[in-house]
Formats: C-alpha cells, structure tokens, sequence
C-alpha cells in the first residue's frame, strides 16, 4: 500500500558558525495510514528538523532541504507552490509543537485563534466556526469550552494550551498529525491525560500520528512502529514489538538498557558513554562508532548503510552485514 | 481601572510640584533682570526699580513662589512682559499651531516608521534592512535646525516647490475657519480646499523635519521588536495552520511587536516638545515654540515656567494614555 507520507533519503542544512552543515542527513520514513509512528533519538538529533521540513517550516535565512523527497499520498510536497502548501498545513497535515506555553499569541482569544484554521480552510462563517471551535474545544476535554473560547492563552494551563494545540490540530481533521515532544513540558499526570487524548482522537477519525519524543515509555505505550535516529541519520527502524525484544542497533540498545526498569535492579541504570559528535566533526564512518562497544576497525573508515536485517526491520550497523536479508 | 487612573493622576502631582520649585528658581537664578528688559537698556534707575516693586521682584525670593504659587493655584500663570498679553492668552492663540505640527509630526513618524521597520525585519539583512538602517542612523543623528534648513534650503530656495518657511498658510489666503484650531482639519471640515492646500504645503517641511528623529528611532525599535516576535513559537504555530505569511506578519507578528513601539513612542513625546521649540524657530511656525524661544530670550519668566509645566502635564497624560492602550493591546495586563 502506497504510505501516506513518504520521507526520502531527507538532508536538511543549515547555516552554521561552522559553515554549512547536514542537520538531517539522509532521512527516510514512511507514514502509513491509520499507525502512530514513533520517533525516538537524543536532544538535538534532527528530529525536530526532519518534521519541520515536512511542513516546510524551516527558518527560510539558514536553512533549507538541500536533496531527497517528502511526498504526502504522492505529491511532492518539495514541488508545491506557496499556496499549496498552505492548503496543506493545518488542513492535510497538522503539528504540534513541545512547548505549549509559547505556542499560542498571547493577544489572541483562544476562540479566534481556534476559528482561523477553521475559517481558512473550511470556508464557513464566523457564526458557525465558533460553534465549531466550541466543540473541538469539547473534544480535546476542556470544561466550560463556552467561556474558554473568550479567554487568552495566559490564563490556561500547560496542558490546557496543549490541548488548545491539539484542538487547532485537529479541528480540519488532518489526515497527518506530527506531534513533536507534545507532553515534554508537562507533569506526568497531565503527560498521560494528553496522550490518551491524541490516542483516542487517533482512533476515532483514524488519522495517522507521526510522534517525536525521546522517552521510549511513550513509544512502547502509543507507537506501532519506530524509527530511532542518531545524529541526523536513522539508525534503526521496525515495529514496537521487536524494538523492545529485540533491539539490533547499539544506539537503540543503549536507549534501552538505560530506561529504568521496575522489576530491575535500579543500580543497573546505564547511561551511553560519550557524547553526540557535533554536527561540523562527523566522524568519516559510522556516526555512532566513537560511543559504541561493538566498535570493529571498518566502523571508522566507511559509512554503514541500513539494511534489511529482517521481516520490517531494518538496522545501520555493520555487526548485521551478514544477516542482510533481501527485501 | 478608575481606580488606577486615580492613583496614577495623584503620583503625577509631586512630580509636577517639583518642576514648578526647579523652573522657579532655574529662571531666578538665570542672568539677565527682566525689569531692565520692560524699562528698556536706557531707562533711568528709579523707573526700573518701580518696576521692580510692582512686579514684586524686591520682594525675598520664597515670598515671590508662594505669589507665584497661590496665582498657579488659581489657573493665573500671569503676565508675558515682552507681548503684554497674559501667558494663557498667548497660549491659546498659539498652542492649536503646535498641536497641529506635532500631531503631523507623529501620524508623519508612524507612517513611514512602521512600515519601514517591518519590512527590514521581514527582510532582514537585504539591501532594503541596509538602506532603512542607514536612513535611520542619519535621521537620529542630524541635528535639528541643520536638517530645518537644509530642507528650506533645497525645497524652497533651490527648486521653490514649497512656500517661505513663514508661518502656517501664505498671506493673501484666509485661514479657514476655525473649528479645531488645527487648519488642515479646519479646511477640511469646511470644505475649504484652497486654504487645506495651502496650510498642507507650509505644513509639509516643519512637520518632516520634527518628524524624522522620532521616525529612526521608532523604525529601528520596530524592527528589533518585530524581529524578536517572528522568532516566537506562536509565530510558527500561525504558519503551521496555514496562514497566509502576510496574515502572519500584519495580524500575528505586528500585534505583539507594536507593543513596545507604543511605550517609546509615548516617550518620544519629551522629545517633540523640545524639538518643536526648534523647528517653530527655524519655520517661524506661529506655535508655542517660537513664542517660548522669544521668552527666554527676553527673559521673560512667565511663560518659560508655564510651558515647562504644561509640557510635563502634556508628557505625563500622553504616557498614561499610553500605559492604558498597553492595557487594549495586551490582555496580559491588568489594571486594578
Ligand atoms: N534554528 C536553528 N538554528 C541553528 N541550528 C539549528 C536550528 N534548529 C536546529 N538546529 C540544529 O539542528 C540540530 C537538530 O535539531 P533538532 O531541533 O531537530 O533536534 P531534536 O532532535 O528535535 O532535539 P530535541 O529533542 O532537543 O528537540 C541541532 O543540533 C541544531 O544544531
Ligand atoms: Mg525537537
């Protein structure tokens, strides 16, 4: 089946004091229809980028996506016209963002700031897209929708922002929602509430859910299928079941090995040694080689590729060359 | 809210008895003896000390403030010796010609300033930022009275586009009615087109030349304030629903980063004052102006002490008028 959204082979650069660098180097995804698709990896791994290049949100001055393709159901969305692509944020694929106390303008009711997504791409009146943003408003969970639709973004919650965001997300029903890090600012008892609302949400209109995040307890409890990324690239990619079973990756059983476990002892916490190489000092072969423990002498000199290492499951890391199977 | 203004109206007075004291003693202290200024430079001796006596400046020094004091207290600001009218008879006949430049002034400043400033945000670092920012530079740099007269120079000795710099409409025309006292809206509302034209072409130069200080700095504060907003995260939101990019700049951006705009430029305002001194002089713009700079020169204290108290009035309300739109602008802001 032809994926929804189909990220390929993605470099995004951006201007830097260091010149021009790879943020994104090389990205592929797919999106299928009806799935939540996780996207895991460290602060500052391109996750954020790679979405933005979706929407084509990039800041225009430094940066811009240098080569590959992003086709939403075929069309590429590299290729659309400035009105096209207007027609497709917020109406074919929404976003959310990480930090809901500064997504919303502060000198906006949140009812208008509801009502102009509505009004831009549903084309109904005034009257009838406030009836509408109550609803939405409804939907997301917020009490008296009728009196928070006439209030401003200072005198909501955290995860009453969010869920204003998911309400704006969500109110032309998106075929696609990425959601980047969408409970990461928020306590944990509001984290949980958020999710079970996107997951419900995803349920009921069946829209397909690209979730960026870098707790894996969010992935193993509201993703099908993951694509973990280190330092711009992805390095692993399969469904949630053999991510946790297993994990192929040492980056990914790294993440892993470092996730607290209830039933384990709590001594046994392991953090990665090393550090993320910055993006101007990539190292000539694999990118995770300085930090990894299975290190050989080919990881220095030349680039792995990712490959199939078996059914739905492919993996960058020359430890699995052997057990490539054909596609 | 009446609560605040209230509050706000009474924290205005200290500072308005304290420029009362300064401007007092100030004009005291100043040489110069008015009394030989009425009487003339060869007057004999015993006529300027009558003068004095009448004038009451034999009297000690606190006894001429509580004089002065008490006459304030009753709405007189007494007498301008050098026109022989009382100061607020001179004001009035004068003070419509000042608002009528100064409000020109600022309606010219915004006009051009934030349009400019948005545009070198937008177009950050292209010619367009480079050029608005060298203007800007030049117009908060160049002194006032050069640039009056090299604008006089240019537009009406040079290529004699623009009336002589005398006033607020050519002789032989009537001023139109008067209504507001300002004679661009008085010719207006009258219908009268020859007076509006006139008034506009005399109005033009003093009004540019006041304006472009106020105009550079406004540019330049709405361009780091714009630039500032376009980075914020509600802007990427506006753009993720799909909004047009003009809608985000005008309606998102432009809400947010006219904000600070509006408190300098209820702070420019102090500046408008003392550069219409100015440019009345050079324009000899029949305003409030060119009446004060004949005061000092004469000496005369009545009116200097009584501008430099209504221009505190003036500055005062104008920043509460702002700090109150601050309050429309942004709902953030409570007064109570
Ligand atoms: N506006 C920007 N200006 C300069 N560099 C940027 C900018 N945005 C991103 N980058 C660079 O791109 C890299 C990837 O950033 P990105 O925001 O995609 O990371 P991320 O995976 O989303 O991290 P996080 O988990 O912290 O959100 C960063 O290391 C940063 O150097
Ligand atoms: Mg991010």
């Amino acid at each position: 089946m032809e994926p929804l959204l189909k990220v390929d082979d993605l470099r995004t650069q951006f201007h830097t004091d260091a010149g021009l660098v790879n943020v994104v180097d090389g990205v592929s995804l797919e999106l299928k229809k009806g799935e939540i698709l996780g996207v895991v990896g460290e602060s500052g791994c391109g996750k954020s980028v790679t979405s933005l290049s979706v929407m084509q949100l990039l800041p225009k001055d430094i940066s811009k996506v240098a080569s590959g393709s992003i086709t939403l159901e075929g069309q590429d969305i590299l290729a659309m016209s400035p009105s096209r692509l207007r027609k497709m944020r917020g109406n074919q694929i929404s976003m959310i963002f990480q930090e809901p106390m500064t997504s919303l303008n502060p000198v906006f009711k949140i009812g208008d700031q509801i009502m102009e997504a509505i009004r831009f791409h549903m084309k109904i009146s005034k009257k009838e897209a406030k009836v509408y943003a109550i609803e939405m408003l409804k939907k997301v969970g917020i009490s008296r929708p009728e009196s928070v639709v006439d209030e401003y973004p200072h005198q909501l919650s955290g995860g009453m922002r969010q869920r204003v965001m998911i309400a704006i997300a969500m109110a032309c029903e998106p075929k696609i929602l990425i959601a980047d890090e969408p409970t990461t600012a928020l306590d944990v008892t509001i984290q949980a509430q958020i999710l079970n609302l996107m997951r419900q949400l995803q349920q009921e209109k069946g829209t397909s859910i690209m979730l960026i995040t870098h707790d894996l307890g969010i992935v193993a409890q509201m993703c099908d299928r993951v694509v973990v990324m280190y330092a711009g690239q992805v390095v692993e990619e399969t469904d949630v079941k053999s991510l946790f079973k297993n994990p192929k990756h040492p980056y990914t059983k790294g993440l892993l090995a470092s996730l607290p476990q209830l039933s384990g002892n709590q001594n046994k916490l392991k953090s990665i040694p090393g550090q993320v190489p910055a993006l101007d000092e990539m190292p000539t072969g694999c990118r995770f080689a300085p930090r990894c423990e299975f290190r050989m002498d080919e990881c220095d000199t030349s680039k792995p590729n990712l490959l199939n290492v078996a059914e739905n499951h492919t993996c960058r890391c020359y430890l699995y060359q052997k057990e490539e199977i054909p596609s | 809210m009446a609560g605040y203004i209230m509050r706000r109206l009474l924290y205005m007075i200290p500072g308005f008895i304290g420029i009362i004291l300064i401007t007092f003693v100030l004009s005291r202290v100043l040489p110069g003896d008015p009394a030989v200024m009425i009487a003339g430079e060869q007057a004999p001796p015993d006529v300027v000390a009558k003068i004095r006596v009448d004038l009451g400046l034999d009297q000690p020094i606190y006894i001429q403030f509580m004089d002065y004091a008490k006459k304030l207290f009753q709405g007189d600001f007494g007498i301008a010796w050098h026109t022989g009218h009382t100061v607020l008879q001179d004001f009035a006949s004068r003070f419509p010609a000042t608002i009528e430049l100064t409000l020109s002034s600022i309606f010219i400043a915004i006009l051009v300033a934030i349009p400019v400033g948005i545009i070198a945000a937008v177009k950050k670092e292209s010619i367009l930022d480079h050029i608005s920012r060298i203007f800007s530079l030049i117009g908060a740099c160049v002194p006032l009275f050069w640039l009056g007269l090299m604008l006089i120079f240019l537009f009406y000795s040079k290529w004699d586009i623009l009336p002589a710099p005398m006033g607020r409409i050519s002789e032989g025309i009537n001023p139109p009615t008067s209504i507001t006292g300002l004679y661009l809206l008085d010719s207006l509302l009258s219908g009268d087109m020859i007076a509006f034209k006139d008034s506009l072409m005399h109005l033009i130069l003093p009004a540019i030349c006041l304006s472009t200080g106020t105009m550079a700095i406004i540019a330049r504060m709405m361009r780091s304030s714009m630039l500032e907003v376009i980075g914020q995260d509600y802007i990427r939101t506006a753009r993720a629903k799909g909004m047009r990019e003009s809608q985000v700049i005008m309606k998102h951006a432009l809400s947010n980063a006219f904000i600070p705009t509006l408190t300098l430029l209820g702070l420019q305002f102090g500046f408008l004052i003392g550069g219409a001194v100015i440019t009345e002089t050079i324009f000899s713009w029949p305003g409030v102006g060119g009446y004060i700079t004949d005061s000092i020169l004469s000496t005369d204290y009545a009116p200097i002490q009584a501008f430099t108290l209504i221009s505190a009035i003036v500055f005062s309300l104008v920043n509460l008028i702002v700090d109150l739109l601050y309050g429309v602008l942004d709902p953030r802001i409570r007064y109570e």
